[in-house]
């Protein structure tokens, strides 16, 4: 009789060390509605200031600067959040002021000044799916709610 | 429901894969038009090239992060399962 309770209270207990070792170990971030909502948010600022450029980058400074500070703000927010590396390699690419997305694109417009309105057209195409990218894969990110077990 | 959840997600990464292999083809083949044209610079070319090849670096991220959340929704769903049997045997 003893031996038969020692018996399912060690199975219990294993079966809990296994569930907390699961609970204990995801392996990327859950969903995050604030990250979504300024991920959208900033996509529509970005492209609208992609607009501008087809005039002079010293004319339209302030708005570029306060998108880069929007931009400099979400990122900060990304790098503190627990397992995210690969959404905050997202942003390192988009923002890369050497590459050729959203920080590439301010840098070619500050050098030259004005841009061709088609090239512009054409890049935001690319600018947007890059931030479709990143927000489709937060929108996928397992809910808080879901990982309750009931 | 582990083997379900793979074939469904190599699937839609594929189908995502080729879709953005044809949206590159198809991109090419306009700006090779404007450049024809006169609407867009060798150098905006190269540009818009070079963009699209970061796109695609940043898509194959959000399919290695799309992995990580199937691994992840498949250990709920093995944590549910695991917290039922112990409800059970109570």
């Amino acid at each position: 009789m003893k031996k038969t309770y020692l018996s399912a209270l060690f199975r219990h207990l294993t079966l809990l060390v296994v569930v907390l070792s699961f609970a204990a170990c995801a392996t990327i971030s859950s969903f995050d509605q604030y990250a979504y909502a300024q991920t959208t948010s900033l996509k529509v600022d970005a492209l609208n200031t992609m607009d501008l450029a087809t005039g002079n980058y010293s004319t339209n400074e302030k708005t570029i600067q306060e998108l880069q500070t929007k931009l400099q703000k979400a990122y900060e927010y990304e790098k503190n959040r627990p397992k995210n590396e690969i959404t905050l390699k997202m942003w390192t690419i988009l923002l890369d002021s050497n590459g050729h997305l959203l920080g590439g694109f301010i840098t070619r417009w500050e050098k030259e000044q004005k841009l061709n309105a088609v090239f512009i057209q054409e890049e935001k195409k690319i600018v947007g799916d890059a931030f479709d990218q990143i927000a489709g894969l937060e929108s996928q990110k397992i809910k808080p709610t879901d990982i309750k077990t009931n | 429901m582990a083997s379900s959840n793979l074939k469904d997600y190599l699937n839609e990464a594929t189908a995502d894969g080729k879709k953005l292999l044809e949206s590159l083809k198809a991109d090419i083949q306009i700006w090779n038009n404007e450049l024809v044209e006169g609407k867009i610079s060798a150098t905006d070319l190269e540009f818009l090239i070079m963009a699209k090849k970061e796109e695609m670096e940043m898509e194959g991220l959000k399919q290695a992060g799309v992995a990580e959340i199937k691994i992840d929704q498949f250990k709920n769903g093995i944590l549910k399962l695991i917290v039922k049997t112990l409800e059970g045997l109570t």
